[in-house]
């Protein structure tokens, strides 16, 4: 009686936690017919052990803290400016008939096309780099705050000018629950837009930073170590997106009706 | 088998012969099919174990006859008419449609769910003609077909519209008309006016009457409306719940259309609210 | 709520353009100021003529040419296949239970993360390009197809069943009506990220013609008019795209109650 669902689970589970094994699989079947060369194809236990070596070694985890470090202040100031302009641009409509459409101007060029002019204007350092992740993380933040905001329920609205709610009891009890799940979801979108960008930003030109040991390991031909570049940078993505996930669904789980 | 049943040709039918427009005569079947359940029993696995939801059902439906079923909700009602339609097949008993097993969905018997389940991207002329996609008629039929039943329905007019863009009344004829353009042998009604607001219901129950008598398709209709269900049943089947059994059959015996207002139909209303007053002990340990 | 509509009915609201205007006179009135060791010359008449000659003598259009061309021929590479693979996990049991999870999470790569790796690949050149923009615009498309697909609705799945619909049809007339407002949201954010990519595969991968390469001239070279008009074309463009797939939703989900 106990066993079997868990085994149900099991059964039901085991094709997903197959999958990576497959995939693994056949790039060692691929790897061992020796199709490809071995500076385009190496297997899957070579790219491990290269992940340990890197790992021993210390220039992995320096170079993840570098690209994390660049993530984490560019997405702070991005993600901050875009909460408080959107949150200022929602509760002042007439702020957004004002700047609404230079916002939408800027929005439509994509980031790495700021990417030169950014370099002209702050060289090619540290300061465009995170310039650059902060833009990328102001639009998102920005935009599902205004939305959120913009679109707290009408009733909700009534029943805080009924009890003459003051401004800052208003903020705290309503704009800002009601606006949380929507601005979430911008902030998971941002943090995961923060972390393609970094990436791109250290293949333009840097000492560290997990882009630059992919790029420098192109222009050695160590497909190894760009390899382990691309799971590490799948991996950590995985992991942001999901922890804000959980984020998410614990703050909507209250979520209010529409309307 | 669709195709030999358009090909056979009409036979006497009551109520109909008169004022038809030529494309129903056309793919117009013969309706004496007996509909048969037998001691048909279904339990649903919940967490492992089994939770029954319809014990022991028999009933069967003459040719051309209005059944209605009324119990409470959860009493299994529209499982039972699933069952009829043959979208869930995992049952125990017997279910005879024109003497042989119902194994799986058929044109010859339609269905129309509470909720309409029009496809919001067709209009209401392309849902009702969804209905016949797999059969092989031609188009110029397909088209009188679909005109008489939005004529049938009462939707003059509103061919081109949208589901959204209907009332949910509205939608629910069209609901309706999908399920007859088919012309089945019978037609099964789950609540289908359960979604709609009080007045609209009367007139569409009064609407309900007239299609009936005027195709003299054989009905059975699943409701929680006891006035409902003895305004529209030849017979009234009353469901008890937790499992679904029925406690009781009621013969109407009275011509339709009927008046609401008839002595004797509130006397059978009385009579069945009285089944749901003293209910048969409620078995809870599930 | 809307005061100038209230003061003024007949004025369209032109309040947007007052921050555009300001910049843009702040910029004639300052520009020559910025010209000098960073810059060639910034001023608002030099970049202007400078911009005009490159669209004279079709250096421009040379370059925006190739960049449209790639991301073309990238998105209809991997927005197919994409299409095809969302499509054939979405409807298959089996298929998405092996690779569904796979796809979720081989999409969290960083698409730039792929540049290194597929530039020892394919070379630098522009199979590197191509594939990398078929592939920015691969996952996107069969993400939202897989999605839309798999959740298609067990009330439509019976009233499929219950008329029998044929295989066919029931693509036609359930399967791929229901799916399309998730696919073109598909379509959208796989067009934005294979233009995206376009521009990145043209900075990072060796130089030929293509915005990315104006861009990074007039980087190398200090040249604002080349920058500036390489900035606006991609926006512009990547704007433009948007709005077709936008009126192409509005044309194709007519039935829908938020477009009537």
């Amino acid at each position: 009686m106990q066993l079997s669902p868990a085994f149900g689970w099991l059964l039901k589970r085991l094709p997903s936690l197959l999958s990576p094994f497959i995939l693994i699989g056949v790039w060692e079947l691929v790897a061992q017919t020796h199709l490809f060369a071995a500076n385009i194809l190496i297997p899957p236990q070579q790219v491990f052990r290269t992940f340990l070596d890197l790992l021993a070694d210390g220039e992995l985890i320096d170079n993840i803290k570098a690209s994390g470090a660049r993530v984490l202040s560019g997405f702070a100031i991005g993600a901050g400016a875009g909460l408080i302009a959107g949150m200022a641009m929602g509760l002042y409509p007439a702020l957004e008939r004002y700047f609404g459409l230079l916002f939408t101007v800027i929005r439509q060029v994509p980031f790495i096309a700021w990417a030169p002019l950014l370099i002209v204007a702050f060289g090619i350092g540290e300061t465009f780099k995170i310039i650059i992740i902060a833009n990328a993380a102001f639009f998102p933040v920005a935009l599902s705050t205004l939305d959120g905001v913009r679109n707290v329920p009408r009733h909700l609205k009534d029943v805080a000018a009924l009890f003459r709610f003051d401004r800052l009891a208003l903020m705290r009890s309503l704009v800002l629950p009601a606006a949380l799940p929507s601005i979430l979801t911008g902030v998971r979108l941002a943090l995961s837009r923060s972390w393609m960008i970094v990436v791109a930003a250290e293949l333009f030109a840097a000492s560290s930073g997990i882009g630059h040991m992919m790029d420098w390991g192109r222009q050695m031909f160590q497909i190894d170590v760009v390899m382990v570049g691309v799971v590490v940078t799948g991996v950590v993505g995985f992991i942001l997106d999901q922890m804000l996930r959980q984020v998410e669904a614990h703050f909507s789980s209250w979520k209010l009706p529409s309307r | 088998m669709a195709v030999s049943k358009i090909v056979q040709l009409p036979t006497a039918n009551r109520a109909r012969e008169t004022h038809e427009p030529p494309s129903i005569a056309v793919a117009r079947r013969h309706h004496a099919t007996e509909l048969v359940v037998r001691n048909v029993s279904k339990s649903f696995n919940i967490d492992r174990r089994p939770l029954p939801v319809l014990q022991d059902i028999s009933l069967v439906a003459q040719p051309g006859q209005f059944i209605t079923i009324v119990g409470a909700s959860g009493c299994g009602k529209s499982t039972l008419l699933r069952l009829i339609a043959g979208l869930d097949r995992d049952f125990e008993g017997e279910i005879l449609f024109g003497g042989r097993p119902v194994s799986g969905p058929s044109l010859d018997r339609g269905l129309v769910f509470q909720d309409h389940r029009l496809f919001p991207w067709l209009t209401i002329e392309q849902n009702i003609a969804s209905a016949f996609s797999s059969r092989p008629i031609d188009t110029a039929t397909k088209r009188l077909l679909v005109k008489d039943h939005i004529a049938l329905v009462g939707l003059n007019g509103f061919e081109k519209a949208y589901p959204h863009q209907v009332s949910g009344g509205m939608a629910q004829r069209a609901a309706i008309a999908r399920a007859l353009v088919n012309e089945p042998d019978i037609l099964l009604l789950d609540e289908p006016l359960g979604a709609v607001d009080a007045l609209t219901r009367l007139y569409l129950q009064e609407e309900l009457q007239r299609i009936w008598l005027q195709k003299g398709v054989t009905m059975i209709m699943v409701t929680h409306d006891i006035e409902e269900a003895v305004f529209l049943g030849d017979q009234v089947i009353v469901l008890q719940p937790r499992p679904g059994r029925i406690s009781k059959v009621i013969d109407v015996g009275l011509t339709q259309p009927r008046d609401r207002e008839d002595s004797r139909i509130l006397k059978l209303k009385k009579e069945i609210l009285g089944e749901f007053h003293n209910p048969a002990p409620i078995n809870y340990s599930i | 709520m809307n005061k100038h509509k209230a003061r003024f009915p007949h004025l369209p609201d032109l309040r947007g353009t007052v921050p555009l205007a300001l910049i843009f006179f702040v910029w004639a009135l300052k520009g020559h100021e910025a010209s000098g060791p960073l810059f060639q010359d910034a001023s608002i008449g030099a970049v202007f003529d400078t911009g005009l000659d490159l669209v004279k003598s079709g250096a421009l259009w040379e370059n925006y040419r190739a960049s449209l061309l790639r991301v073309v021929l990238g998105f209809a590479i991997g927005g197919s296949i994409g299409t095809a693979i969302g499509l054939l996990l979405g409807v298959s049991f089996w298929m998405d239970r092996l690779f569904g999870p796979l796809l979720t999470a081989l999409r969290q790569i960083p698409i730039f993360g792929l540049v290194p790796l597929l530039g020892l690949w394919f070379g630098m050149g522009e199979s590197a390009k191509l594939a990398l923009v078929a592939l920015a615009a691969f996952f996107p498309m069969a993400l939202n197809t897989y999605e839309s697909v798999r959740n298609l609705p067990t009330a439509y799945r019976e009233v499929a069943a219950l008329y029998r619909f044929k295989l066919l049809y029931r693509l036609r007339f359930v399967l791929v009506p229901y799916a399309l407002p998730g696919v073109l949201t598909g379509l959208k954010l796989a067009l934005s990220f294979a233009w995206i990519s376009v521009i990145g595969a043209e900075l990072f991968l060796s130089a030929a013609p293509g915005l990315g390469n104006l861009l990074e001239a007039g980087r190398e070279q200090f040249r604002i008019d080349m920058i500036v008009l390489g900035i606006l074309l991609v926006g512009g463009t990547g704007w433009a795209m948007n709005a077709a797939v936008t009126a192409l939703e509005r044309h194709l989900l007519r039935w829908r109650p938020a477009f009537s």
